[in-house]
Order: structure tokens, then sequence, then C-alpha cells
């Protein structure tokens, strides 16, 4: 199995350059955050929120779950506190996915630069981010995390236009484009990788399995997420580390 | 159809201004420290092979859970979000581009929803 770090280089383009790269690698990202930014608008407005407040949202936050569960709590009548409590145990696994994409980046990286970084560290940005075998710039992250604000930030701004020239059908389609997405960076890599494809199946069948049992007894769908991809990736991760034991004490053996 | 600005303080909502901007500056505030924390504090090359695998490994199984059984109910109806979801796959085994992949899943969908409501 490749490691993180055998992507140690730089691409060998100039920061100019990368920021490019990033914003045409984003440009799916553009589209789904279109719709689902679209969608947070109209949810919020229904709520009864000042048009002001979504597009704020969408201005300083970046994140659906985040975004949604705000909505939410706001409107049952929580506070700061609860909005802090919700929004911390649905976002939890942006920790998980900037430990990840902490090992493609430069340990050499100033803390400033990690804190622009960090800005765009979203579901979909990161997964993006991990299709590149070069090490991650920050002009690379800038390109992806502008061009995926622009997407999310212009779908909000709708709402406040009106945008009655976007059908509800036209509406449902995009919303596939983020799942369409995560499919398409999934299955190059579980065709190549064992791990992975163990990964991605376990987790699948664990999620499936968890949101199918009865309501009593069933966690919060962002619990089941996390709960079966973690699970799935200790699983594939044990797995992973035995196989390359046992092969390196007997070298005939196919590595995973 | 702009929303009215006027009625901002909606019985819906019953808050003020001040209130919902508080709402809204914790939430992003929260949400960028769960991203800028794990940025900070990992710095250096984990070495550990179990955990260089485990942080390798994590994206995938996030995502999969994310995809599984979501997708499914992604565009508004089960038959065109599953439409979708065949076209993304095989546009993805075929080894296109993200941009294609989305557009594939996003044409299928469009067609069972236009389709679905007698053309």
């Amino acid at each position: 199995m490749k490691t993180t770090s055998a992507a140690n280089t730089y691409a060998d383009v100039t920061d100019h350059r990368e920021f490019c790269i990033g914003l045409r690698d984003a440009l799916p990202i553009f589209w789904g955050y279109l719709s689902v930014g679209f969608a947070f608008g109209m949810l919020a407005v229904k709520t009864g929120f000042p048009i002001w407040a979504p597009i704020l949202m969408s201005m300083t936050q970046l994140s659906g779950t985040g975004q949604f569960a705000t909505v939410h709590v706001t409107e049952a009548g929580g506070g700061v506190p609860e909005i802090i409590l919700a929004v911390t145990v649905l976002n939890l696994r942006y920790v998980l996915m900037a430990l990840s994409i902490s090992q493609k980046i430069d340990p050499s990286m100033p803390a400033w630069k990690r804190m622009i970084a960090a800005l765009g560290d979203t579901d979909e940005i990161i997964a993006v981010a991990l299709k590149r075998n070069t090490l991650i710039t920050l002009s690379y992250m800038a390109g992806l995390t502008a061009c995926s604000y622009a997407g999310w930030n212009l779908g909000t701004i709708l709402v406040a236009a009106g945008a009655s020239f976007l059908s509800p059908n036209l509406i449902g389609a995009l919303g596939m484009a983020l799942y369409a997405m995560f499919v398409a960076i999934i299955i190059p890599e579980a065709r190549a990788n064992r791990a992975v494809l163990f990964t991605v199946c376990t987790a699948a069948a664990a999620n499936i399995v968890l949101r199918i049992l009865p309501h009593a007894v069933r966690p919060a769908d962002s619990w089941t997420i996390l709960i079966s991809g973690v699970a799935a990736a200790c699983a594939g991760a044990a797995l992973n580390t035995f196989q390359n034991r046992r092969s390196r004490r007997n070298p005939t053996c196919s590595r995973m | 159809m702009l929303p009215d600005v006027t009625d901002a303080v909606s019985p819906a909502v019953g808050l003020t201004h001040l209130q919902i901007a508080a709402a809204v500056i914790s939430g992003a505030a929260v949400t960028y420290v769960l991203r800028a924390v794990p940025l900070l504090c990992l710095r250096k090359r984990v070495e550990n092979p179990f955990l260089i695998s485990l942080l390798r490994l994590l994206p995938y199984g996030l995502l999969s859970a994310m995809i599984f059984p979501d997708i499914f109910s992604a565009a508004d109806s089960t038959a065109a979000s599953s439409a979708g979801f065949f076209a993304a796959a095989a546009a993805a085994s075929l080894n296109a581009k993200l941009t294609c992949v989305a557009l594939a899943a996003c044409a299928a969908a469009y067609i069972f929803l236009v389709l679905a409501q007698g053309g």
C-alpha cells in the first residue's frame, strides 16, 4: 500500500498555476455547492430568518452540516452554548479529515499558512485534495476554496434574488453532484488498493445497517457516519498493518 | 418574490438581530476551530505504520459512510437518485474526470425527474 509520505515533492509549477489548477479541480464542488447553498438559503428563509442571516452564515462558515444545525438549533430556541455543542458534534469529522490532509502538507508550512488553508477544510475540498499525488500547497488550497466558496455563496444569494429561473427539477438533479463526486474519488482508489476497497465496503455496509436500526436505539445520522467511517478505517488499517508485517517476514506473500 | 426584510424578527424565530448574529458567529467559530486545530497541532509526519494507514483510510471510510445510503435520496426521488448513482459509478469506472462524473449523475437524475412528471 502506498503511504501518504510517498508524495513528498511539490508539483513543479508556479503558485499562480497551482491556484488555477485548484480553481479548475473545484468545478464539480462549485456545481454541487450551488445546489446545497440554495437549499440552505431556502430552508433558513422558510424557517423565518432574515435573508442576511443565511448569507452571513454561508460567508463565514462554508459547512453544510454546521449551517443547517445552526438554523435548526436556533429555531428550536437554543442559544450560543447549544449551537456550539451541536456544531461540534456534527462537524467532529472535520478533525479527522484535517488530520488526514495534514500528512499531505509540507511539515515546514508556517502556522499562518495553515490557518488560511484550514478555512476551506470541507469534506468535499479535502476529498478533492486527496486525489493529488503531490504535496498540497497553500496556493492549490486557496484555488479549491475560492471556487467552492463562490458556488456556496452564489447559491445562498440566489435565494435572496428570487431565483425563479432555477426549476425544482434542476435543483434536485444538482443535489447529485457532491455525492457523484465522492463516488468518483472513491472508485479509482478502491480498485487500485485493497485496503481502501475493504474500508469503503465496510463503512457503507456498517452505515446502512446502523440506519435501518429501529428508531429507539438508532444514533443520530452524524454519529452513524462517524462510527461506521472510523470503525471501517481502523479495521482496514489493522488488516493492512498485519498483512504488511507478515509479508515482510515472508516476502512471497502478496502485499495488500 | 424578494423576501421582506422588514419583518426580519419573525415569530418563527423570535430573536433580535443581535441574537441571530451571535448564533451565526458562534457556529462559524466552532467550525473553524475544528478545521484549524488539527492542522496546527499535527505538523510532523506520522511514523507508526498503523497510524499512517489509518490517516490515509479515514477519509475513504467517512466519505463512503456519507454516500451510503444517502445518495439514494439525493435527488428528490429514489428512482432519479439511483439513476444518478449508477451514472456516477459507470463514469467513475471509466476513469472520467470529477466534473464529468458529476455532470453525468446530474443529467441522469434530471432526465428521470422530468420523465417522472410525465414529460
